[in-house]
């Protein structure tokens, strides 16, 4: 079955649409700064706070002003957005498949940060740009297939020690394990870049269906577990998922980064209107 | 024991259940999942693991459980490998020699009686018939309730016990179903038989008459369907043919040897001597077994006393010594030869005079090895025949232990194993008791199902302490 298939295309088309009548198209705002695009659009001063950088300093004002403001600026309109997307065995599970859906995601990601024109990464991979360039953004996509060997903890550790820091990381996955791994993108906060965590998670992991007897086979960890559940079991699976979504959200909360929970059964144009309003090329 | 008792249905219809509750269990769906990162969590909370611990054991409590309730409910009185009970069969004896005539019916009835039982006998010798003695459980021979003690007692893990007895038995009946020993009156059965002499006496039941060879008849009574026949024995030996028994014979016995001399030679002490040997089986030997007045082994001696003056005295003696057994002492002028003995300290004196309220000797003594027996004069020359013919009797009776005028003239050969009376008198009967074999299975059950309840109850406890 195609992964991107006409309808799918279309629904990009439509949601891009869609995106520009609500927030208005990147050129108006560059035509109305007098800028080129990619150049960051001052926006005004504020008083200067511990942390802050140094070299956002408004030296002038401070000298007629005595009193230390930080130069204010707005968010670059075409960013360099890189994905990382969860390629382990796990992602396969949900009907439809998490990595499917976790793919059009990125699909959507990419096709509006090119029709921005932006430029998108598939870590490791390189950067695409130009909106002409959707389809070998799909292609990358594609070949982004599930694979036993794509945990992603070392991949989020390739990220995070990588020379380049990424503008925009979306890092796409389930995170259904510990978060330590996750913790490791806070080197990349410290180095600037802006932090999405999209977690995808099929219907039937937020909520069971299956009661009794179960062996459960984990599809990443090749391993069964027996279990009988009953409803108090279920009442407590959920509050096990329910701990560690909040843990992570807990965690996005406080470095500063954006986090979405995207069950799989949640349309594109939900999901970019809402959570992912202000990520990469949809802002 | 038997599957049919509803509790013991139920029970095992509930492990039925439980069965199928494990067989659900552990035909547990098989469901992927992405990965198994928050089902850990789950399974490593201390509740879902120790449910999980427990399950097995706790389903194989509860499955022990019902199966020893079931096992219980379904009173297994007798675990029988094929499942079939056992009757205890008592097969009262009608032969002495250990083969019953009739034990191949006995063994008919007892399979009619309780077809679908496996038949274990129980008697107190061999019958003599394979199949029976195969289950024989050999009891100690005894009276009938002697054996009837035995049996109930070895029997305990019976179903139901069957007994033929040779006559009826409430007491037994009240143990399981009594049945007759025999399907006919017993007639003709000898349970007793004597020699006395020459004659022959057989004691029989009813009044079938024995075969009998070597003796004539003298005579028959009967009384309360016993008869008692005598015989004379006609010949040296004598055949006995009667009804369940094998022949009987009877051998004349080999005679005593006795031997006369010194001054017992008078005309009056050969006729005593004629009379013996016409009328025992004592003959004249020399040398002999018993001098009369001679020496011998065992000796009767005569004018053995001293002359002493006996005017004025008197006779005494001991009345319960067999020398005096039916004597008439009157007959006897024992003073007549003024003669008197003087006992030895270890003499037993059997006849004394006494004189002047003084001892003045004896007149008869026996030593004290019992082998010589001493008259002080001839008591036998003077008294009458007759007289002198018991007190010759009495005297060789006392050396010999028996009188000769009662000593069998004839031995049985090979020993004598008579059916016992009450054998001999087996008749039928109406039954009594019964042969019911779920009731006689419920006293069994009482002793094993306890204990299975038991082990079911540790069993469930211990199930529920799993679930605590």
């Amino acid at each position: 079955m195609e992964l991107f298939d006409a309808a799918f295309l279309k629904e990009l088309s439509a949601l891009h649409a869609a995106l520009l009548r609500l927030r208005g198209s990147p050129g108006e705002g560059v035509a109305r700064a007098g800028r080129a695009a990619g150049q960051s659009e001052f926006r005004g001063h504020r008083p200067y706070s511990q942390g802050d950088d140094l070299r956002r300093l408004d030296w002038n004002a401070y000298g007629r002003l005595g009193k230390m403001f930080v130069r204010e600026f707005e968010r670059e309109r075409h960013e360099h957005l890189t994905v990382l997307l969860d390629c382990s065995r796990s992602m396969a599970a949900g009907t439809p498949a998490k990595h499917v859906f976790a793919r059009h995601v990125a699909a959507a990601l990419g096709f509006l940060a090119l029709k921005a024109e932006g430029s998108a990464a598939l870590f490791p991979g390189t950067a695409i740009e130009g909106g002409t360039r959707v389809g070998k953004w799909l292609d990358a996509l594609r070949a982004a297939e599930p694979v036993d060997d794509g945990t992603l903890g070392p991949r989020l550790k390739a990220a995070a020690e990588g020379k380049r820091a990424p503008s925009d990381l979306v890092v796409i996955s389930d995170f259904m394990e510990p978060l330590a791994s996750v913790e490791t993108l806070t080197s990349l906060s410290e180095r600037r870049s802006n932090i999405t965590l999209v977690q995808v998670l099929s219907p039937d992991e937020i909520s069971p269906r299956f009661s009794g007897g179960a062996d459960l086979l984990g599809l990443e960890e090749r391993e069964e577990l027996r279990l009988t559940l009953d409803a108090s079991s279920l009442a407590a699976y959920r509050a096990e998922l329910e701990a560690h979504l909040e843990a992570l959200e807990t965690l996005c909360a406080r470095h500063g980064w954006t986090y979405a929970l995207a069950p799989t059964d949640t349309s594109l144009r939900a999901l970019f209107t809402g959570k992912l309003a202000l990520v990469g090329g949809a802002a | 024991m038997t599957w049919l008792e509803l509790p013991a249905l139920g029970l095992l219809l509930s492990l039925a259940v439980l069965a199928w509750l494990v067989f659900m269990q552990r035909g547990a769906r098989r469901v992927e999942v992405g990965t198994l990162f928050i089902w850990r969590k789950l399974a490593a909370r201390p509740d879902a693991r120790r449910r999980q611990a427990r399950m097995e054991p706790l389903l194989w409590l509860c499955a022990g459980a019902l199966a020893f309730g079931a096992l219980a409910a379904a009173r297994p009185a007798l675990a029988q490998p094929d499942g079939a009970f056992i009757v205890a069969v008592y097969m009262e004896r009608l032969a002495a020699d250990g083969v019953e005539p009739d034990a191949a019916d006995v063994l008919a009835r007892a399979r009619e009686a309780a077809p679908e039982a496996q038949l274990r006998f129980y008697a107190a010798t061999p019958t003599g018939h394979s199949e029976i003695d195969e289950t024989l459980t050999l009891l100690a021979p005894g009276t009938i309730a002697e054996e009837l003690a035995q049996f109930r007692a070895r029997s305990s893990q019976a179903s139901a016990r069957l007994m033929f007895l040779c006559a009826a038995d409430s007491n037994a009946a009240s143990a399981g179903l009594v049945l007759p020993r025999v399907t006919a009156r017993q007639d003709g059965v000898i349970f007793g038989l004597s020699v006395q002499g020459r004659r022959v006496f057989v004691r029989s039941s009813g009044f079938g008459a024995p075969e009998i060879k070597g003796a004539a008849l003298r005579g028959a009574r009967s009384s309360n369907g016993e008869t008692l026949r005598e015989y004379e024995a006609t010949a040296a030996e004598i055949e006995i043919t009667a009804h369940h028994l094998p022949p009987i014979r009877l051998k004349q016995a080999s005679g005593v040897r006795i031997e006369a001399g010194g001054r017992w030679k008078s005309d009056a002490h050969r006729a005593l001597l004629a009379a013996l040997l016409a009328n025992s089986n004592y003959r004249q030997s020399a040398p002999g077994d018993i001098g009369l007045d001679v020496g011998a082994p065992l000796r009767i001696e005569l004018w053995r006393g001293s002359a002493t003056d006996l005017a004025e005295a008197s006779v005494s003696f001991d009345s319960q010594h067999p020398l005096f057994a039916q004597l008439p002492l009157s007959a006897f002028d024992w003073l007549g030869d003024g003669l008197v003995l003087a006992p030895a300290a270890n003499e037993r004196v059997l006849l004394s005079v006494t004189r002047d309220g003084q001892a003045a000797g004896a007149l008869a003594l026996l030593s004290a090895d019992g082998k010589s027996l001493r008259f002080a004069g001839d008591p036998f020359a003077r008294a009458p025949v007759a007289a002198a013919a018991l007190l010759l009797d009495n005297a060789l009776g006392v050396l010999k232990g028996e009188r000769p005028s009662e000593a069998a003239f004839y031995a049985v050969v090979g020993g004598l194993k008579l059916p016992s009376e009450r054998a001999a008198f087996a008749a039928p009967f109406e039954p009594e008791g019964s042969l019911d074999v779920s009731s006689s299975g419920a006293a069994a059950l009482e002793e094993l199902a306890p204990w299975l309840a038991l082990a079911g109850a540790l069993l469930a406890l211990g199930a529920a302490w799993l679930t605590r």
